[in-house]
């Protein structure tokens, strides 16, 4: 298990992350925003599952506890989707601190240019350093001028074109994350499963809380299959495309 | 009733069957496990994958079908299973009679069975499969014109 851990964690990360280190650059590690985000969101959201999971008392130990949550909240980050409980058992035991952590969690996903979804610990740490800015920006003298760098891979300076990418990636997840969200109520799944496997879906992460399956309804599985393409290729590309098909084609009768 | 009541019930009686001894689904059990912890169920499911052995004891998965639910159980006892479930071979169904566990503290806060009483209801065997040459033909005409394709994309440069 620990070894599975170490691999799903690793699978995660940038392959230029990987590419530095195999260039012995081991201080990329310590300094890469992605790392350092996936750190901190690991950290904060494995104290809330736990901290969930110990006050429903899920499991007989503390021990036991950390096992099984740290385990499947890892997977859900890294996006690997593999699973150590029953799917029912994210409802029916689980309770909504633990269950809304890991939805958080399968949301961030893990880096970018990795084999992990989600919208990537990259925006998370460039919205971060954003608003640490901005902060700045309203505490400091107006005549200050502030420069913000981030490091990934090489120093870069933050800068407005950054946080906008960065913001219209993540507005475009959440929204296709309520979407799904809300199919799932419509087609009757309580909130909590309908958001969790709408999360699932929205990251590509394969983790289940019942609803996916051979019997649910067949629009459902229609639409989760949309979000799951239009989400992995991170919404820009599909935008193209439809404009592409749209746009392309009215130029071309035009002519 | 609490689980000291049960057990006492248990100790007593020398043995608590829930559902009036008749064999109780997967999901059943997943979806209500709070109402079936620490109780004597029957289970009954084809064994899949292998036969785990740890010790004395032994790993065996049953699946109904829905789920597999893992079975812990002496492994002398798996003695008397002759097919697992695997590629080509259909394995044994099994009555299994045991202590359900919705977190099992003895196995890091698993859900699983401790095996009882086994019992082989149906053996196993193995799947007769033919090779479809069709299809292979089918899929060897299929890689030979995407390789085709791929090399006229990098000659050209495409």
């Amino acid at each position: 298990m620990k070894l599975q851990l170490w691999y799903f964690v690793i699978s995660s990360f940038n392959f230029a992350l990987h590419y530095a280190i195999w260039n012995k650059n081991r201080k990329e590690i310590y300094n890469n925003i992605e790392i350092q985000s996936m750190a901190v969101t690991t950290f904060i959201l494995t104290l809330l599952v736990v901290t969930g999971l110990m006050k429903l008392n899920v499991y007989p130990d503390f021990i036991a506890t950390f096992r099984k949550g740290f385990y499947l909240l890892i997977s859900g980050h890294t996006t690997t989707g593999f699973m150590t409980i029953y799917a029912k058992q994210f409802f029916t035991e689980w309770g909504n601190i633990a269950l809304f952590t890991v939805i958080i969690a399968m949301l961030i996903g893990g880096s970018a240019c990795s084999t992990a979804g989600g919208f990537k610990g990259l925006r998370m740490g460039i919205i971060f350093k954003g608003f640490i800015r901005d902060i700045k920006r309203i505490l400091l003298p107006e005549s200050r001028v502030q420069i913000d760098k981030f490091h990934h891979i090489g120093d870069i300076v933050l800068e407005d074109k950054h946080l906008r990418s960065a913001m219209l990636i993540v507005f475009a997840y959440i929204v296709t994350f309520a979407i799904g969200t809300l199919a799932g109520i419509f087609f009757g799944y309580p909130l909590s499963s309908a958001a969790f496997e709408a999360a699932s879906v929205t990251g590509n992460v394969g983790l289940s809380i019942g609803i996916t399956q051979v019997s649910m309804p067949g629009t459902l599985k229609v639409i989760y299959i949309f979000i799951m393409w239009i989400a992995r290729l991170e919404f820009m590309s599909v935008f193209a495309l439809i404009t592409f098909i749209f746009f392309g084609k009215k130029r071309k009768w035009a002519r | 009733m609490g689980p000291i009541k049960i057990f006492l019930a248990a100790a007593f009686s020398g043995i608590l069957i829930v559902n009036g001894g008749m064999s109780i689904s997967s999901n059943e059990l997943i979806e209500n496990a709070i109402k079936y912890d620490k109780q004597i169920v029957i289970y009954s499911g084809e064994v899949i994958g292998d036969i785990m052995k740890r010790g004395d004891d032994a790993w065996i998965n049953v699946s109904d079908g829905n789920n597999a639910i893992g079975i812990w159980l002496p492994y002398s006892e798996t003695k008397i299973i002759k097919y697992t479930g695997q590629y080509s071979y259909i394995g044994d169904t099994v009555k299994i009679e045991g202590i359900f566990n919705k977190a099992c503290p003895e196995h890091g806060g698993d859900l699983d069975i401790h095996c009882k009483e086994i019992e082989v209801l149906k053996e196993g065997y193995i799947i007769q499969k033919k090779v479809n040459y069709k299809n292979i033909l089918i899929a060897g005409i299929l890689l030979i014109f995407a390789v085709s394709l791929n090399l006229i994309i990098f000659r050209k440069k495409l």
